[in-house]
């Protein structure tokens, strides 16, 4: 008797699981040419996979306590077995995963994947991105080092700009005045518990939207022209295409691989790109650190909040900004997908990431 | 010690203490009124510097340069003695 067999023929007469998986991946057609820019969305599964599992093995030995943080997090570092390892790959992979969401956001802007139908697709995608930032900001404050401390401090200083009610949000997010036992409490429990809620129900949503309305044809060579998008639901088929099992399965692995590797070769070789020396000392609510800056991806954020003549405007610039890409496919109403044909679209997306790594590298060297 | 500043906690938060000249104490708030970073006292230029936008202040607690919206707030200092007694 063949026990998988039998297992399979089990599930099989009660859900019709062959079915399932026959068209969920050997009979699910994708375009022949799609690239290797199609990966990015299973590359970020992968890493927010790890995520959580090493979050988990760090929650066994961490403190969410002012008094025992920091020291927990050295206890982790030193005396646990592998503890380094998996604190490292934890810090490292939200750093490593940010950069992947900003290309995966890249690859759909360039390829226009975001307009319709697919304005849900983009919109829950940029949800997960500002969820990606929540989470980054909530797992800092969590060793209450120095590092934690004062971003924390700015962060939810910053949004006492906002006129009548931002003392009162500043207060709700901190628990009191200052940034102290009550804040910790709450970005740990967002960070555990509220946010990875909140993540798997966009996570889903946003899986459902990209299998329900299909992948979008690359727009990419001789046979490729703008369609008119019907007025009814439309599932986009790809018939004559390349089955996502084993033709695409293969293609999306060795670049989860890929990432994974990066991902390690940084933990190992250079974890203190994303470690700063502020980040190894306890947390002194008396004394700011010389020379502090935020995370790469927040130096954008960091240097606007410090060239415009008031938080409001600064803090009003980054909303527009943020507003506008979320947004993008309302606004954003053509047919036209090619990069080649979309000439004012790619200067100005050009333009957009000369500007995030202008202003970033001038907050890094300021 | 004259041109030096002296940080302590006045009532759970950040403080400083300058004597610009000698016999004359300005006692300040620390927290620099942009998003809540400590300054830091410059002995060379004999200001105050933040670590976090780079605003600058001076001894007195003006805005002389960067985001900083308003001046640092201001403690009344008396002097009984050999004690500065501030608040």
């Amino acid at each position: 008797m063949n026990l998988a067999k039998e297992t399979v023929d089990w599930l099989d007469r009660r859900l019709g699981v062959r079915e399932l998986l026959h068209s969920n991946l050997g009979g699910y057609l994708l375009p022949r040419n799609v690239n290797i820019w199609y990966t990015l969305g299973s590359v970020l599964l992968a890493l927010f996979g790890l995520q959580f599992l090493t979050g988990l093995l760090l929650l066994v030995y961490y403190v969410p306590d002012t008094e025992k943080a920091f020291a927990s997090v050295t206890v982790i570092m030193n005396e646990i077995p592998y503890g380094w390892l998996i604190r490292y790959l934890h810090a490292v992979g939200s750093n490593i995963i940010i950069l992947f969401i900003l290309l995966h956001m890249l690859s759909v802007l360039f390829m226009g994947s975001y307009k319709r139908p697919r304005e849900l697709t983009w919109l829950s995608g940029f949800i997960l991105l500002n969820i990606g930032l929540a989470f980054c900001l909530t797992g800092y404050l969590l060793p209450w080092s120095q590092l934690s401390f004062w971003a924390t401090t700015v962060a939810t200083d910053a949004a006492g700009a906002i006129p009548v009610v931002g003392d009162q949000i500043i207060a709700f997010m901190r628990g009191g005045p200052n940034v102290g036992e009550a804040t910790l409490g709450r970005f740990f429990a967002l960070h555990v518990m509220g946010l990875p809620l909140v993540f798997f129900a966009v996570v889903g949503f946003h899986l459902f939207c990209v299998r329900r309305i299909g992948i979008s044809k690359p727009p990419f060579g001789d046979d490729y022209l703008p369609t008119e998008i019907p007025r009814s639901f439309h599932h986009e088929e790809h018939p004559g295409g390349i089955p996502f099992h084993p033709n695409y399965t293969v293609k999306d692995l060795s670049m989860v691989f890929f990432a994974l590797a990066l991902l390690v070769g940084v933990t190992f070789f250079a974890p203190w790109l994303f470690i700063p020396p502020a980040a190894l000392e306890p947390a002194d609510p008396f004394n700011t650190p010389q020379d502090i800056k935020p995370e790469w991806y927040f130096l954008w954020a960091y240097q606007a909040l410090k060239i415009f003549p008031s938080e409001l405007l600064g803090l009003a610039s980054q909303g527009v900004a943020m507003g506008f890409l979320a947004l993008l496919p309302f606004f954003d109403r053509g047919l036209e997908r090619r990069p080649a044909h979309r000439p004012l679209f790619v200067t100005l997306c050009l333009l957009g990431i000369l500007l995030f790594v202008g202003l970033s590298l001038w907050g890094h060297y300021s | 010690m004259i041109g030096g500043a002296h940080f302590f906690a006045y009532q759970g938060r950040p403080a400083v203490v300058v004597q610009p000249r000698a016999g004359e104490f300005v006692a300040l708030n620390a927290v620099c009124t942009h998003l809540g970073c400590i300054v830091k006292w410059q002995n060379d230029t004999q200001d105050f510097l933040c670590p976090c936008h780079a605003g600058r202040f001076s001894s007195t607690g003006q805005v002389l340069g960067g985001p900083p919206p308003s001046a640092l707030d201001l403690y009344t200092v008396t002097i009984d003695g050999d004690d500065l007694l501030i608040g």
